[in-house]
């Protein structure tokens, strides 16, 4: 079990002198200790970690730590020591040193476990879903990683079974009886390497059990530090449980009542500029502790991560500590022009590793079989996708299940995240059908259905959520409602990456507070060149160029953009692995994990084109398709595609006098497309679609995009 | 988790156990053994009261840091609405200022911070009762018990409203019957109806007024049940959503037959008390609403768990979707590989033998089972 970073560092253990950094004697460790220890006292622990882990690259300017560390230091050690840490932050390894007392692990550094590397050995990663648990087996062979198998068992971390390594061992041993591959030895423990064929050289693990992180976040002003701290806890893998700011209608009791019906892991708590005023802050925490919130998982105190103005911390924490396990981050606002989230996404991820991981039924073991720490599956999700983007360029992800739809998008190597938390097409399905409307959903249908019975039948996959549609009709239903879902979700997307309050590019100072109204931004999707499709109703739609027509009705893709599912959905799995050995995550994603469904085709927005207006001469080379050059004249509201079932082909668009397909007004777009089962789609509908008035008009054209796109099921619902 | 149900869903004789819980810690009244009736505490609780901010700093005139030395009552004092909680001192006792209780409570906090006092407001009593009639099995403590009985029970799929028992009465003579406003009067007002396959919109609006205390039918149209909420029912999860009555639906939405065996059995217990709860909540923790007919017995100890019948051939099924939809049937062959049904997805089917008198091919997750393959041919 990871150590409490609050016991003693060293467990009464003294470290071995001889194992010391050369330079450092025990005094000077034992310094180093007692410096632990005052940060660990202080709830110092999670950021002069993260502060630590930054200098480590830097390590060789040894003196300069104490620059970046003197803010720590004057809190946490007696004023005669500073002289003396000043030299030993000069030894080679001491920062090191220091980071080891802060982890409890002195003894171990002093005796580093033997880490002995087979040379292509397999990797075992498993993800803990809330609903099924998923190993894979990662292996070598043809001097590239591929996936070797994968295999899935129910999550037991809730009731009745309340251990998550019972799932883990089943989806294990189900791994070495679909694979044939040693995984586990005679006592049921992971088999060591012995080369690639035998053994697992890693085990790594990302989980979401048990409905995964869910965090409250408190802010002072709803539209800055508020959210602020709901982009950091969105970034760090969060579901948000609530959001609640200082100038939120309603009074302090209506707030305490709030906090105390949500029943989060941990809260993060921002409010205040640096040097700012600390009256209301402190207020917030006393309210917090007020309302005296109890963990999800097993007894102890609530872990509570502060990153507001850092003059009231410790205010804060004398509010906090009684009832909290309170730690101090970076001011994720140290001033309203500035954003600071990369430190404290990595104090909340500290924090759910040390205090909330540990106490989810099983999870101590699960973290103690792995070589890495366990990531929350949305982050491995997120850092798989970096690596996709690293490849593909600007890619955005939508991840649609029963309850929830994630939607990430990577620009400029930052990947954001948004959670839509009741977009789902089983347990939510009835909220999509509400937030969108009936008749919105209900458009999207090919045939005739009135409202009432469109009710009856989405509150009765509502009810048995396990159900699949078994005819046309409750297909179609069913991936009407996934068009509204993901449309809705790049909504939510786009008003989480809204200009910051208080910054340049946003309302500044004074009238950000004034703003109500959400900017019109989000993404642009001219310059998105991968959209990937995930989940259940994306990853597993009975046919490929289904899927393609749910993302491109509502993503409504701009230029030329590539499409892809994750097909098996290992997304998660292939994070984690990047942080091990990215060269093998990136050769598994190119190629088990993403499916290229085709590309699309459409003009860039900003002008709306009329029903046979000439947009552009498309001419697509080459490719393994029936004819090898062909040429499309595209019109407004035209919905074409070009079949091109596999590899590559040359495309080159010449724009009508006055529109853009990526390249700017007028300009020829020269690239190379990928094909799929969707082939290359030519959509001139432009971002609004062309929807009649008459009802029947309405089916009919519904039914002429599916039937162009080829993704009607089975039979024809002419 | 699982969400998909598990039966059996009618019982016509059995040792039920449920598990009766409090919202929050609190004490546990009963032990191990002790018998119970339906309305017996078996656990109860205080809720925590409203928080009070009160400015004290502000009220008095001083700063934050001085209102601990101000204060005249400490942390866990209780107060009485008016009480002085805190003075100032004043110029030698002159000009000295009261900050009072603006309601009876207990003092959460004082900030040296903020200048602020946190009076907390007694909370309310929470209680548990035990609702099965029967013997208490097991003790948790500081959360609640599990108390066994005797009883018939039929499993909803979907309800609203909370706990309740009354006397149970038919208000239909058949399970595929529409119940109707025209069917219901003054007799009803306090009683549990038995309805059929649907009941209309104008019939939950007559029960409503007549004061009825349950309903139990087969299937109800979505947008009448919007209708007589006043809300749209968004999530599957209605544990926190008032209700006029409690509402238990068997079947599913629209017009669905309850099975003969269902109606039947309750319809056998007309005139006797029965306990309802429409609570469902079909994610995390999967609560669904059922009917409880207490028997008049009590099991002598804790009863052996009993497994849910399995998918297997011979079994009776209900078909739970499209195009089969609260069809009956005995499973014919299980196959081993997914099969493409007519929407193009591939899945492990069942061949069905239904009660229309074909033999239908459904998706294996469409299909609640019954009874296990011993029991006689369905009727």
């Amino acid at each position: 079990m990871p150590p409490d970073p609050r016991s003693s560092p060293d467990d009464g253990r003294a470290p071995r002198e001889a194992c010391l950094p050369a330079g450092l004697s025990a005094a000077d460790d034992a310094l180093l200790a007692r410096l632990a220890s005052g940060l660990q006292r202080r709830g110092l622990t999670a950021p002069a970690i993260v502060t630590l882990e930054c200098l480590r690259p830097a390590a060789f300017l040894g003196g300069q730590a104490m620059r970046v560390l003197s803010p720590l230091v004057h809190l946490a050690s007696e004023g005669g020591d500073w002289d003396r840490l000043a030299q030993i932050f000069e030894v080679r390894g001491s920062v090191e040193r220091l980071l080891a007392h802060l982890e409890g692990r002195p003894v171990a550094l002093a005796q580093p476990e033997p880490t002995e590397t087979v040379p292509d050995a397999a990797y075992v990663v498993i993800d803990c879903g809330s609903t099924t648990t998923k190993a894979v087996l990662i292996k070598h062979c043809d001097g590239r990683y591929r996936l070797g198998g994968r295999a899935e068992a129910p999550t037991t971390v809730e009731a009745p079974t309340e251990d998550v390594m019972v799932g883990v061992d089943t989806a294990l041993r189900l791994l070495q009886e679909q694979t044939g591959h040693a995984i586990l030895d005679h006592d049921g423990r992971i088999e060591r390497a012995t080369g690639p064929d035998r053994g697992v050289g890693h085990l790594l693990a990302t989980s979401s059990a048990g409905g995964g992180l869910q965090m409250v976040v408190l802010g002072l002003v709803r539209t800055m530090t508020a959210a602020s701290a709901e982009r950091a806890a969105l970034g760090a893998g969060a579901i948000l449980a609530d959001v609640v700011a200082w100038n939120d209608a309603g009074t302090p009791t209506e707030r305490i009542e709030r906090l105390r019906e949500s029943r989060p892991d941990m809260v993060l708590l921002a409010g205040g500029t640096d040097g700012g005023a600390i009256d209301q802050v402190v207020a917030l925490a006393e309210q917090l502790a007020a309302a005296e919130l109890n963990p999800r998982w097993g007894r102890g105190r609530l872990p509570v991560v502060y990153a507001g103005n850092a003059d009231a911390a410790e205010a804060v924490l004398e509010v906090l500590d009684p009832v909290a396990e309170a730690v101090v981050a970076p001011n994720l606002r140290p001033d309203l022009e500035t954003e600071n989230l990369g430190p404290v996404r990595r104090v909340l991820h500290d924090v759910f590793l040390r205090h909330v991981m540990v106490r989810a039924p099983g999870y101590p073991r699960l973290q103690e079989l792995c070589r890495s720490r366990v990531l929350p599956t949305p982050v491995g999700f997120g850092e798989a996708l970096e690596l996709l983007a690293a490849e593909h360029g600007e890619a955005v992800a939508i991840d649609l299940g029963g309850a929830t739809c994630d939607v990430f998008s990577v620009r400029g190597g930052e990947v954001y995240r948004s959670v839509s938390a009741n977009l789902g097409l089983s347990f939510s399905l009835g909220a999509v059908c509400e937030r969108a409307g009936w008749v919105r959903v209900g458009r999207w249908l090919p045939m005739a259905v009135t409202e009432d019975e469109l009710r009856d039948r989405v509150r009765n996959k509502m009810i048995r959520p396990t159900t699949l549609p078994q005819t046309p009709e409750d297909l179609l239903l069913e991936q009407a409602a996934a068009r509204e879902a993901v449309r809705l979700a790049i909504v939510d997307h786009a008003e989480a990456l809204q200009p910051l309050h208080g910054r340049g590019d946003g309302p500044r100072g004074i009238e950000a507070l004034r703003v109500t109204e959400v900017p019109e931004t989000g993404i642009d999707w001219a310059a998105v060149d991968l959209i990937l499709g995930s989940g259940g109703p994306l990853a597993h739609a009975p046919r490929r160029r289904q899927a393609a027509a749910i993302l491109i009705d509502a993503c409504r893709p701009q230029g030329v953009t590539r499409l892809a599912v994750d097909s098996v959905f290992i997304m998660p799995h292939l994070g984690a692995l990047g942080r091990l050995d990215t060269e093998a995550a990136a050769q598994v994603l190119a190629s088990d994990a993403v499916v290229v469904l085709g590309t699309v085709v459409g003009p860039v927005a900003g002008r709306e084109p009329g029903p046979g207006d000439p947009l552009a001469t498309i001419r697509l080379h080459g490719g393994a398709a029936p004819r090898s050059d062909r040429e499309v004249a595209l019109t407004g509201g035209e919905l074409t595609s070009l079949p091109l079932p596999d590899g590559e082909a040359d495309l080159e668009i010449v724009p009508a006098p006055g529109w853009d397909f990526g390249a700017g007004p007028d300009r020829a777009v020269r690239t190379v497309v990928a094909g799929g089962p969707a082939g290359v789609i030519l959509d001139g509908r432009g971002p609004r679609l062309p929807w009649p008035a008459a009802e029947l008009a309405r089916r009919e054209l519904v039914h002429q995009w599916l039937t162009t796109l080829d993704a009607l099921p089975g039979r024809d619902l002419a | 988790m699982s969400a998909g149900r598990q039966g059996p869903f009618v019982e016509p004789r059995a040792v039920l156990e449920r598990r009766r819980e409090l919202p929050i810690r609190g004490r546990v009244l009963l032990e191990v053994g002790d018998r119970v009736d339906r309305d017996t505490v078996v656990a109860s609780a205080r809720t925590r009261g409203a928080m009070h901010t009160v400015n004290a700093a502000v009220q008095l005139d001083i700063p934050g840091a001085e209102l601990p030395r101000s204060m005249l009552r400490a942390v866990g004092d209780e107060v009485a609405a008016g009480e002085p909680l805190a003075r100032s001192r004043g110029f030698f006792g002159l000009l000295a200022s009261e900050c009072r209780a603006p309601v009876a409570g207990t003092i959460a906090a004082v900030s040296a911070h903020t200048g602020r006092i946190l009076l907390e407001e007694p909370g309310d009593l929470v209680e548990v009762r035990a609702f099965l009639p029967g013997i208490v099995t097991a003790c948790e403590p500081e959360r609640g018990v599990t108390v066994a009985g005797w009883a018939a029970r039929v499993a909803g799929v979907f309800g609203v409203g909370g706990e309740v028992a009354a006397e149970l009465v038919p208000a239909v003579g058949r399970a595929d019957a529409t119940l109707e406003a025209a069917a219901l009067d003054e007799r009803h007002a306090g009683t549990i109806l038995l309805g059929g396959a649907v009941v209309d919109a104008a019939a939950l609006a007559r029960a409503t007024e007549l004061g009825v205390a349950g309903l139990v039918t087969g299937g109800v149209h979505d947008a009448a049940l919007a209708r007589w909420l006043g809300r749209e029912t968004v999530l599957a999860d209605t544990t926190g959503l008032a209700a006029p009555f409690t509402l238990v639906i068997v079947g599913g939405f629209g017009r669905v037959p309850m099975t003969e065996e269902t109606f039947d059995l309750l319809r056998s217990h007309a005139g006797r008390v029965v306990g309802l709860s429409g609570h469902t909540r079909v994610r995390a923790g999967a609560l669904r609403p059922e009917a409880i007919v207490p028997l008049d017995e009590v099991p002598d100890a804790r009863p052996a768990a009993t497994r849910p019948p399995a998918l297997s051939p011979g079994c009776t099924v209900q078909v739970v979707r499209a195009p089969w939809f609260g069809h009956r049937g005995r499973v014919g062959a299980l196959p081993d590989e997914p099969v493409r049904v007519e929407s193009g997805a591939r899945c492990l089917v069942a061949h069905v033998d239904l009660d229309a008198g074909v033999t239908a091919v459904v998706p294996r997750a469409n299909l609640e089972v019954l009874a296990g393959p011993e029991t006689p041919e369905v009727t």
